[in-house]
């Protein structure tokens, strides 16, 4: 993907908006720690997007996936 | 007991018979006129908050896919999917075993005949395993529902805290439908090979009564939090790795029904409203979702996301409305997904299931990643080498209408959540938004772009096909049925005679139950049937679930006036 840069820039503006208004406006709803400090949002976004990334593309994936034919031709994988 | 058989999903099956007998020219006023009544009729029924919010989302849903349907001319299709719908919306009226079981077992017929009206050889055989897996899970509710019947209770009632066999057997027939896991793999299967309308119906029915009883008969239920949570990231996550475009969305109708799973299973009045109000915001874009996927299909010929790519600037509607859906379904702020989510999301929070809670925002980010950025990149605003031919002469005027209807809802649903948070049960207000959702959901999904981006050159989806559940009936339970067979054709020759013939005679109609349907009504025999092999064996089995279980439900029937009778 071409010129990356400038979502990259977009999102860590974002990111930052987000931060802020965290800090000085939002009264969080509930006591544990991710509702708590500003940012911890995008922290678990950015940690379980990469788990799910991790568990679909190298885990599940390499296992669970076969040819598309598998079913017709006997469940035999060349 | 009467009530369960007169009420407003009378009229959508009525409306589907009468497209059976209409000339083609008139064969679109049913399709409209029924929904259309059965949406006024609904407003006006006297029935709990419960039965009412999925009455009401059902039947605005069919409105809408007739509308998506307007061309299509197949009475077969038509019929089928106006009385799968209108047995959806039966079951959801039914107060007594009777009723739900009656409408229960229509809807998996119809819903059969529904996926058979594609008419292509994959989808005869997908058809035989969605039905042996229905009427599996039919028997199963039968099971408990007769012993409901023989301990003299016959009102539907919640079975939380119950533990006898009643109860399993309930469980697990409703489970089927939910599409609870290992029970999942049918959606998958199914779901991908019906055809472009549908599709949306069968996106918006089984598995949203299945949540429905489940809402009903056990809100409350621990265990279920678990199974849900598992489905709402288990089901991100094969959407991931999936290239079929319709099987994405299945995975996906697994991972948003384990929302409700959870939601339901959380039990308090947050929980189960929320998982009330999901299930209708569901039903709105996964129905939006379900008509673009249908609309490039058939534009485009191709189903896999790897043979697609830049059509936003080919069909502009289409990606718009799919644009708007797909940031509903992952809970973008003002949009309907985000106000329902924060009801499920803060019953986890307020019930002290923090895991559950972190979960949930998890398969949120699965779902950001998988339909979001994944199928809008790559099918429609990504750039691409390939020149994917569009026929614009599909994409037809009504389709378009609804499409654009789907996802002015979801836009208005968001904006304006109290339209939903009005109909579920307990009527509470989700406060959806308040800074500290709003600036969560960004956080997140902005943390997750980040992630995406990173890894946007390996997202592609590779061509190939991901095995689920059903491995074990296509390929295990194959080779045991031809054992079998072979081990009772053995015992008939050996006893030959009457009972051979009979064999051999309730074989013919029961290796294709289609012909004994068509023989029943004089209808005529589908062009394409050339894909009934005599080497698909699950064939068989599930031609005899239905004969045995049309046999017990005949029997419980005519046991029900008896005692009606008697008293």
């Amino acid at each position: 993907m071409q010129g990356k840069r400038k979502y990259y820039t977009a999102l860590l503006l974002l990111i930052a908006l987000t931060v802020i208004v965290e800090v000085l406006f939002v009264e969080p709803h509930y006591g544990m720690v991710w509702n708590i400090v500003p940012g911890a949002d995008v922290i678990l976004g950015f940690a379980s997007a990469w788990i799910l990334i991790i568990l679909s593309k190298k885990i599940i994936s390499p296992v669970f996936q076969r040819k598309n034919d598998y079913y017709e031709n006997g469940g035999k994988e060349e | 007991m009467i009530t369960d058989f007169v009420q407003p999903g009378l009229i959508m099956i009525a409306a589907g018979l009468i497209t059976l007998i209409l000339p083609n020219n008139l064969k679109k006023i049913p399709v409209i006129v029924g929904p259309v009544l059965t949406i006024i009729a609904t407003l006006n029924y006297q029935a709990d908050k419960l039965s009412l919010i999925f009455a009401i989302i059902f039947s605005v849903i069919s409105l809408v896919a007739a509308i998506y349907n307007l061309h299509v001319r197949d009475s077969f299709e038509l019929c089928s999917e106006a009385v799968y719908a209108g047995s959806g919306i039966s079951v959801v009226f039914a107060t007594q075993w009777i009723g739900l079981l009656v409408f229960w077992e229509l809807m998996a017929v119809a819903s059969w005949l529904v996926l058979v009206s594609a008419r292509t050889p994959r989808a005869d055989k997908a058809g035989f395993r969605y039905l042996l897996v229905h009427m599996f899970g039919g028997n199963l509710l039968l099971a408990g529902i007769v012993m409901k019947l023989a301990a003299g209770s016959a009102e539907i009632t919640c079975l939380s805290g119950n533990c006898d066999a009643a109860y399993w057997l309930i469980l697990a027939g409703v489970a089927v439908n939910a599409a609870i896991p290992p029970l999942n793999a049918w959606i998958a299967d199914a779901y991908p090979e019906a055809t472009m309308g549908g599709t949306v119906y069968m996106g918006s029915f089984t598995t949203k009564v299945g949540v429905y009883c489940l809402i009903r008969l056990f809100a409350g239920t621990e265990l279920l939090i678990y199974f849900g949570v598992f489905m709402a990231v288990w089901g991100a996550c094969m959407a991931l790795i999936e290239n079929d475009l319709r099987r994405l969305f299945a995975y996906h109708i697994i991972s948003q029904v384990g929302y409700m799973v959870a939601s339901l299973a959380i039990g308090t009045p947050t929980g189960i409203d929320g998982a009330a109000a999901h299930a209708f915001n569901h039903i709105l874009y996964k129905g939006t979702l379900l008509m673009c996927a249908g609309t490039v299909i058939a534009a485009t010929g191709k189903r896999k996301i790897s043979e697609l790519g830049g059509l936003a600037k080919k069909m502009p509607v289409t990606a718009g409305c799919f644009l708007i859906a797909s940031m509903a379904i992952a809970g973008f702020p003002f949009l309907n997904g985000f106000v329902s989510k924060a009801l499920i999301v803060g019953a986890a929070a307020q019930s002290g299931y923090y895991w559950a809670e972190m979960a949930l925002m998890a398969a949120s980010v699965g779902t950001l990643m998988s339909v979001t950025l994944k199928v809008n990149y790559f099918v429609f605003f990504g750039k691409t080498d390939l020149d994917v031919k569009v026929d614009a002469s599909t994409v037809t005027l009504n389709k378009k209408a609804a499409m654009i209807i789907g996802a002015a809802a979801c836009i208005i649903t968001g904006v304006f959540p109290n339209i939903v948070y009005s109909l579920t049960p307990a009527g509470i207000d989700g406060h959806a938004f308040t800074l500290d959702h709003i600036t969560q959901y960004i956080g997140l999904f902005a943390g997750a772009s980040v992630a995406f981006l990173m890894y946007i050159e390996h997202m592609s989806p590779r061509d190939k096909l991901t095995l689920d559940t059903d491995w074990f009936y296509r390929k295990p339970l194959k080779y045991g049925v031809i054992w079998i067979s072979a081990l009772c054709d053995n015992v008939r020759c050996k006893i030959g005679g009457g009972l051979g013939r009979f064999f051999n005679t309730a074989n013919k109609y029961l290796h294709d139950p289609g012909s004994l349907m068509r023989l029943c009504f004089g209808l005529k025999e589908p062009q394409k049937r050339d894909c009934i092999e005599d080497d698909d064996v699950l064939q068989k089995p599930a031609g005899w679930l239905v004969a045995i279980n049309f046999g017990i439900f005949l029997v419980l029937v005519i046991f029900a006036f008896i005692t009606l009778e008697a008293y």
